[in-house]
């Protein structure tokens, strides 16, 4: 059982270790160049490729894209979680509060999981054990890192669960007799146990109703503050992104398109991509307006075209676009965009014409 | 929960009465009786009605029925038309051995396809996997009556280490234990497999798992508490065919049980034997089966809340009712 | 994972019929394929038994100077008791075991699925009905039902049918009852009444096809099932009658000598597993070729 860490390349493995300093302070979870590929029957789909994030102490990071743009591979494999087989990590390296996650042995990685990092999971119906009380399944985690008898650790769960809003008296029940929103709530319950450093939060609020959604996003606030915790929120929400991230990265077919603090890449947009999210969302100020969604899909993520990916998609795609991958450029010390047309460099996007 | 097994043996009454005739019917159904092959060319045709007098076979088969119906539940099944032994007292002498050998088959399929089975889906895809696979397909294509007849063929008549029929030692139960369990160990093992594999591919692992839960707990804690709910189910239907279908394992080894009673009696028309077997065979089943019942709610807490809740429907609609009624 | 995992290229199959891309999925797996060709041979040799055997000289003519030779160049599977040989008997007793077998899944086919589509279709007290009968049934042993059977109708090879098909209605019947129902409550059949589809053609375009699919690997399987119960009941002596070289009826035979002469119970009970097998293994590979989301 202890053959885990398997789906690691060689490369990633014997890689030298960043020092303290390379890695910076305060920086709760580093990611590196990570390129992650699954492998099924021959064909390799790269999932995830060259992606460098970082999150700071009290920060949250919004990790925007369309379903399928490997935003949750990235985040499984923050916890060293992708699923083996197919995934294997080809290159790169993850720091979990210093520690190079990629190379732990698997006793090591049980006791970062949950307690330094901890995830909570898209799908709040099928990501609960159907066999287990939640109280029992809040309560695993706490005693797992805490130490605690039975009865002090299932006394934390209830109070885990009061903090998410579920009355302490409903700890004994089992999952299917609450409702999906109740159960991502628990799954929040079950992340936050240990108070971890850093919280990755997969859609948490796609499975929930609007009303449920905005407390759950208040809950999430509130521990931000309360235990410094660094974040990344996952979702192709822009409105919660708004709402709750300092920094935004966007992600298309497996890469970061553009980077940069809420600000920057909400009012300074530059990537193509990015503006075409912006163009699909409903403006308020302007109801005659028609929506204007990406046309095409993305593509085959098996058979990458050699240039830009959203070249295809994208109005101002050029020759140049289809021949190479865009480099990534950096606009200012926060602000990264990869796209070829800003080699010319009187180009602008018709988004930051207007502004 | 009382109430609810209470309720559920009582519903096994109406169930048992249909088996009880549909057996009965069935038995008398032949145009052949039992007088029939007592009857010798001297006899007159007064003496055969005498004797079929004698038998009460001579009234039409409804009545017999009801007649039978009734001393079933006084006590009286009959008594056995060939050796005069009495029905109840007889099936009391040969149920114990029948329900040894199936509690000890159910005992070899247990112990060795459970583990077989979570080994195969853990390392799914390796050489234990496979080879538990082709013997699984093997293992359901095997008439189980034909390897009991190859183990004593191996290990009674050309080893000579066990016995090649009956029930005089301790070790005579081995053969044909193993030849129901091991008849057994195919379904069980298959079913183990599948729902540990459907269970090792579950989301909620992975919340296990991100919980800092280590691999081995994952697996036979997460994992196992899961599959067990229709491994325990598939394990408990065989041990209900172990106790009642084995009739021919039976047969094969000689052993000394109902099952081999049964064949006899059907094909002698020994009535009131074959009949009371029968029936006393299917109560015991009938029994088992909500005992089954019972622990896979036990077992499984959906199931548990789903009659929670009926129950709670029921008193609510019973107080809409009286509050209408009022 | 489940909605991040990107989608792998679809396959890229050339035109084919349905037949020809049954066959092409069916094809991949070798197993099968070995297992259609010895189904299509045992069938084979079960139709021509009484054109390639003489009954009654062959069959169950003896010749006692012959009998108990054990297995040699001139007699593969040896002699019986009766001086007969074994293999031209075993081989002969393919036709007992073929035709019981497809008979009683044809039987339970024909009426165990229109039983139990109904019952799933329509529910309600009908449903409840056919339900709880099955379940009576299904409280008894099978192998006590067929002896019970056998006993009240009499020693021929049509009441041994009936007899055997018994328990296999009831469980083809509930296994097409949940395939209707499982069917009836999808999406896609809301979505075909949605659209406005009536219930008749409904029925036959969506309900029927994909329920016929669980349906026909189900009837594949009963046909080695009742090869067995067959050769069970057969052994116990309330089969198919000796001197019929019924395979279970030939173990039966050779149960009284197993102490001497074993090799007349290894080749029937051969004969019955390979069969068996060989169904067993061509149902798995029907089921994966008609509905490739089973497969695992």
């Amino acid at each position: 059982m202890a053959k885990r860490i398997k789906n690691i390349a060689r490369e990633v493995l014997e890689a030298p270790d960043l020092s303290p300093e390379e890695l910076g302070e305060d920086v709760m979870l580093d990611i590196r160049n990570l390129t992650v590929h699954y492998e099924v029957d021959g064909d390799v789909v790269e999932a995830v490729s060259d992606v460098t994030l970082q999150v700071k102490k009290q920060k949250t990071l919004g990790l925007v894209g369309e379903t399928g743009a490997g935003k949750t591979t990235t985040a499984l494999a923050a916890l060293n979680l992708i699923p083996d087989p197919p995934g294997i990590i080809k290159q790169g390296s993850i720091y979990v509060c210093g520690e190079n996650i990629l190379k732990k042995r698997p006793a090591e990685l049980e006791k970062i999981r949950g307690r330094d990092i901890s995830m909570i999971f898209q799908d709040p119906m099928t990501s609960l054990n159907p066999v287990f009380t939640v109280g029992d399944q809040i309560a695993e985690s706490i005693r797992l890192h805490e130490g605690l008898n039975k009865t002090d650790a299932y006394e934390r769960a209830m109070q885990m669960l009061e903090i998410v809003g579920i009355p302490r008296t409903r700890g004994a029940e089992y999952p299917h007799q609450f409702s999906g929103g109740m159960k991502q709530r628990v799954i929040i319950a079950i992340a936050l146990a240990c108070n971890p450093r850093v919280l990755i939060a997969d859609e948490p609020t796609t499975a929930l109703d609007v009303t449920i959604q905005a407390q759950v996003l208040d809950l999430m606030r509130d521990l931000r503050t309360k235990y410094d915790t660094a974040m990344i929120m996952i979702t192709h929400d822009l409105g919660i992104v708004a709402d709750i991230c300092d920094d935004v990265a966007v992600m298309y077919a497996g890469r970061i398109i553009e980077q940069g603090t809420l600000d920057e890449v909400f009012n300074e947009t530059r990537h193509p991509y990015t503006e075409g999210l912006f163009n699909s969302l409903p403006n308020i100020h302007d109801r005659q307006a028609r929506l204007k969604p990406i046309p095409g899909l993305m593509p085959d993520p098996a058979n990458l075209p050699e240039g830009c990916a959203f070249a295809d998609r994208c109005k101002y795609a050029t020759d140049a676009c289809r021949a190479a991958r865009p480099v990534q450029r950096w606009v200012s010390p926060t602000h990264m965009v990869a796209c070829t047309a800003y080699d010319d460099p009187d180009f602008i996007i018709e988004r930051s014409r207007k502004a | 929960m009382l109430k609810y097994s209470i309720k559920r043996l009582l519903l096994l009454i109406p169930v048992l009465l249909g088996v009880t005739f549909i057996i009965y019917a069935a038995m008398n159904l032949s145009g052949t009786d039992y007088v029939d092959s007592l009857i010798t060319e001297d006899m007159t045709e007064e003496q055969v009605a005498a004797l079929r007098a004698h038998y009460g076979l001579d009234k039409p088969l409804i009545e017999r029925y009801f007649t039978y119906v009734g001393k079933m539940f006084q006590g009286d099944l009959g008594k056995s038309y060939n050796n005069g032994l009495d029905v109840w007292e007889y099936f009391k002498s040969r149920i114990g051995a029948t329900l040894y050998l199936g509690l000890m088959a159910g005992v070899v399929t247990t112990v060795l396809a459970i583990p077989l089975g979570i080994i195969a889906a853990v390392k799914n895809g390796s050489l234990i996997d496979n080879i538990c696979n082709v013997l699984g397909v093997i293992g359901l294509a095997t008439p189980n009556f034909w390897l009991g007849l190859l183990l004593i063929v191996l290990f009674a008549v050309k080893l000579k280490w066990l016995p090649v029929s009956g029930n005089e030692h301790w070790y005579s139960v081995i053969l044909p234990a193993f030849t129901i369990g091991t008849g057994h160990m195919a379904i069980q093992m298959r079913t183990t497999r599948t729902a540990m594999l459907d269970n090792l591919r579950a989301d909620y692992l992975r919340t296990a798992r991100a919980k800092g839960v280590s691999e081995n707990k994952v697996v036979t804690k997460h994992a196992l508490r899961n599959a067990l709910i229709p491994t325990v189910q598939i394990a408990l239907a065989l041990l209900s065919t172990a106790v009642g279908g084995a009739a021919l394992t039976e047969s094969v080894f000689n052993w000394p049980g109902v099952g081999k009673v049964i064949v006899d009696a059907v094909s002698k028309r020994d009535i009131p034997l074959a009949c009371g077997f029968l029936v006393l065979k299917c109560s015991i089943l009938g029994v088992f089966h909500v005992f089954t019942e019972l622990l896979n709610v036990v077992i499984d807490p959906r199931l548990k809340t789903m009659y929670v809740r009926d129950r709670k429907k029921k008193k609510d609609e019973n107080k809409a009712k009286e509050v209408k009624a009022a | 994972m489940k909605s991040e995992k990107r989608v792998l290229p679809s396959r890229q199959y050339s035109k084919r019929s349905r037949l020809g891309e049954f066959w092409h999925r069916y094809s991949q797996n070798k197993g099968a394929v070995i297992a259609l060709f010895v189904v299509l041979a045992i069938g084979l040799l079960a139709a021509l038994a009484d054109v390639i055997y003489d009954y009654d000289t062959q069959i169950i003519g003896y010749d006692l100077t012959q009998k108990l030779i054990k297995p040699c160049a001139e007699h593969p599977f040896g002699t019986d008791d009766l001086g007969r040989d074994m293999l031209t008997r075993v081989l002969y007793g393919a036709k007992y075991s073929f035709m019981i077998g497809l008979s009683c899944a044809a039987l339970c086919f024909v009426v165990g699925m229109p039983i139990g589509a109904l019952a799933g279709y329509y529910g309600g007290t009908f449903d409840l009905l056919v339900m709880r009968i099955f379940d009576i049934i299904g409280s008894i042993p099978s192998l006590l039902i067929g002896i019970m059977v056998v006993a009240a109708l009499g020693h021929k090879t049509g009441i041994l049918i009936v007899a055997i098909a018994i328990p296999g209605v009831g469980s083809i019947a509930s296994a097409s009852r949940m395939a209707v129902m499982t069917i009836r409550s999808s999406e896609y059949i809301e979505s075909a009444r949605a659209i406005g589809m009536k219930t008749f053609p409904l029925v036959m375009k969506h309900v029927v096809p994909n329920a016929l699919n669980l349906i026909v690997v189900r009837v594949t399987l009963q046909v080695g099932s009742a090869i067995i119960s067959a050769s069970s009941l057969s052994y116990l002596g309330l089969g198919v009658p000796l001197p019929t070289p019924e395979w279970g009826a030939l173990l039966s035979g050779g149960r009284k000598l197993i102490r001497t002469h074993s090799y007349l119970t290894l080749f029937p009970g051969l004969a019955i597993m390979i069969t068996v097998l060989a169904l067993n293994l061509m149902g798995d590979g029907l089921r994966d070729a008609l509905d490739p989301k089973l497969k695992k």
